[in-house]
């Protein structure tokens, strides 16, 4: 028997005897099947009457079905647990080697007036919130501290760009510093590309800078959310995107460039257009961002902004459009899309997980330091509350002793959260504590009301649908390639 | 308290509505719903609650080893369908948390002998791998090394410097004026 209920979703309402042999696990209603998630993150749909039989302790160990419960770790008493050890250590990252991901605001300035901008930008002349070359090398001494064997410093603003002699110093002293510390160092240029000449490229790709810009969509759409003031910001992007894919064609060993389109009103029923420009731009990476009505964006939200379920329709059209682009021979994948299915088909992390904190900081152009740039953000927009420290005056050990990053790797742990601990989602799902806080006023939020959540369970509901047809699936799997490369 | 009762009748007295206010707070167009906190569960009433609030106000009462009342006030229109919904809808919600909760409990210990198991493998691994001490990769450059990172400061400084020195960009066209503040009376565009 199933019913109606929360997004968590009824499962059968009733127990036919003690459930001895059902292992911890979450369910939730799929259209016809339930997906049965373990606390290792393995998973199996099935039938209503599999999964009531299966509640009732009617499956049996001789039957096929009782032999793939027992191998997803659904079976209480044949549970693998060194197996589930090793997935609860590398689930809430108990190894975890300290921050990989350090972002440096180099200047808040910029010279674009987006229409949902956080970034609380200031005007291109005020040259007051520029990062001084000594701030810069106390941010990057600091990002040094961590163990991690991996580093990646993404630049961010305002427009890095304006800020160019800092990114090259930032750049220069991080690589002199590896020649000591022997991580494997990347680093990331976010920029509107407005600023991007040749000259610029040529040093960046030979210092194998990845490129990541604001696509928002067609010319139409991209200007009309991302205002340049000095010119036509769609042009300036697509001639940026065309320079660093010439030079990746003529051999550059960078990264192919990351374009997000950060999804607005306007953009909801063009996913077609999108993901068509894309591909002719030769990007392999799409990524569909959704808006959220959190700082600058919160007061145009009335021009810009949609409901969730109004994203997750868009998101499911785009996904399917992308797919079957992919069984005609085209070469793309949408990019928060990979990131889950990572976590659902391999139990893996992208590159870095998104633990505030804990996988990654955030430097303000002054020397702040937050648990995330979205921490930073708020913090631009006035609310200090996610600062944890200073470049220059404090060390790792006493940022990652704050209390701040411990309350965010607490909100964020699902059993932590009431309706998390239930989700069959929440193996694969991350909690977003500043997101919480700005719009609930704490970093645990309240997840029958939360709009991330909302979202979150859209695009995984979308994700399984997709799993479930055997197409689809055979082209997300090959998605996983991405990340290998 | 003989004060409070006769503060009451006065207010019936001036609103009849009033009369329809029970105890608590709730009203007679909300849904109550007693439970006996034994047999259905502090635990599966407060989740079942909790995850009716995108639908409803909620408000719990009583002594959560006897008896609970959840009080349920619709987020949206109160009529009797939608005070029929909301009943139903928490009465799903606390069935299939029967269901949730034993099979959390079942598993509890399960669970934490798991957490403890990577508990100590955690330890293990940060006994192994410390943070690093501040600045000890910078302590070990070379003197060529400090000398190139001086080099590198004050190459930077001297940008910065002519970076500084340079006249704000020029804006011919006063494309940096925001539209509204270049908006004539009556809604003519200079442009």
């Amino acid at each position: 028997m199933t019913l109606a209920g929360s997004r968590l979703t009824s499962i059968a309402s009733h127990l036919e005897r003690e459930p001895r042999r059902v292992a911890g696990h979450a369910a939730r209603r799929l259209g016809t099947r339930v997906l049965v998630t373990s606390d290792s993150g393995r998973w199996i749909t099935l039938s209503h009457g599999e999964y009531d039989r299966y509640l009732s302790g009617g499956v049996s160990d001789d039957e096929p079905l009782g032999a793939t419960l027992a191998e997803r770790g659904l079976l209480r008493d044949r549970l693998d647990f060194a197996a589930l050890g090793e997935a609860f250590s590398s689930r809430h990252l108990l190894r975890w080697p300290g921050p990989g991901v350090h972002t440096i605001v180099v200047t808040r300035r910029c010279n674009f007036r987006c229409v949902y901008c956080h970034a609380s930008v200031v005007p291109e002349d005020d040259r007051s919130t520029d990062m001084t070359p000594e701030i810069a090398r106390a941010a990057v001494d600091l990002a040094f501290q961590s163990s991690n064997p991996e580093m990646t410093i993404e630049f961010q603003g305002g427009e890095p760009l304006l800020n160019w002699p800092v990114v090259k110093f930032i750049i220069d002293y991080a690589r002199l510093k590896n020649v000591v510390a022997g991580k494997r160092l990347h680093f990331g240029l976010i920029s509107n590309f407005s600023l991007l000449d040749d000259a610029k490229i040529d040093w960046l790709v030979e210092r194998g800078v990845s490129f990541c810009t604001s696509l928002d969509g067609p010319a139409d759409i991209h200007d009309a959310n991302r205002v340049y003031l000095g010119g036509n910001g769609h042009a300036s992007v697509v001639a940026g995107l065309k320079a660093i894919q010439a030079r990746r064609a003529a051999g550059a060993k960078i990264d192919s460039p990351n374009a997000i389109c950060t999804v607005t009103r306007l953009a909801l029923t063009r996913q077609k257009e999108i993901i068509d420009q894309a591909v002719e731009l030769g990007l392999e990476r799409i990524q569909l961002g959704p808006l959220d009505p959190v700082g600058f964006a919160r007061r145009s939200w009335g021009r810009v902004g949609y409901s969730s379920s109004e994203f997750v329709d868009f998101y499911a059209r785009a996904l399917d459009y992308l797919i079957a682009l992919n069984q005609r021979g085209v070469k793309a994948y949408e990019k928060t899309a990979l990131v889950l299915l990572i976590r659902i088909l391999r139990g893996e992390h992208w590159r870095f997980p998104n633990a505030d904190g804990a996988a990654r900081l955030a430097y303000d152009w002054d020397g702040g330091v937050y648990t995330s740039e979205d921490g930073r953000l708020l913090a631009a927009d006035g609310d200090e509350f996610f600062r944890v420290g200073e470049a220059g005056r404090s060390n790792l050990a006493e940022i990652l002793d704050h209390p701040l990053v411990k309350t965010s790797q607490y909100a964020a742990l699902p059993w932590a959260q009431p309706m998390c601990s239930q989700c069959a989602y929440a193996p694969y799902c991350t909690v977003q504590p500043v997101f919480n806080y700005e719009t609930q006023g704490s970093p645990w939020g309240r997840m029958p009301v939360n709009g991330w959540c909302e979202k979150m369970m859209g695009i995984f509901d979308v994700l399984f649908a997709r799993l479930e047809d055997p197409a689809a699936r055979t082209v997300l799997e090959s998605w996983l390639e991405y990340k290998d490369r | 308290m003989r004060k409070s009762i006769k503060k009451s009748r006065k207010i019936l007295k001036k609103n009849p509505r009033a009369r329809k206010i029970r105890p608590g707070g709730a009203r007679a167009s909300d849904v109550c719903v007693v439970l006996d906190a034994r047999r259905d569960g502090v635990d599966e009433i407060y989740s079942a609650a909790y995850l009716m609030i995108d639908r409803a106000y909620v408000l719990l009462e009583g002594d959560p080893k006897k008896s609970m009342r959840v009080t349920l006030r619709p987020r949206d229109v109160r009529t009797k369908a939608s005070l029929t919904a909301v009943r139903s809808d928490f009465m799903s919600e606390l069935a299939a948390q029967r269901v949730r909760w034993s099979i959390t409990r079942n598993n509890q210990s399960i669970r934490e002998y798991i957490a403890e198991n990577a508990l100590s493998l955690a330890a293990e691994f940060g006994a192994r791998s410390e943070v690093a001490e501040p600045s000890a990769a910078a302590e070990q450059l070379t003197p060529d090394q400090r000398a190139e990172i001086e080099k590198l400061i004050a190459e930077v400084e001297t940008e910065i410097k002519a970076m500084n020195e340079q006249k704000p960009a020029t804006d011919p066209k006063a494309a940096v004026a925001p539209w509204e503040a270049g908006r004539l009376p009556g809604g003519e565009n200079p442009a």
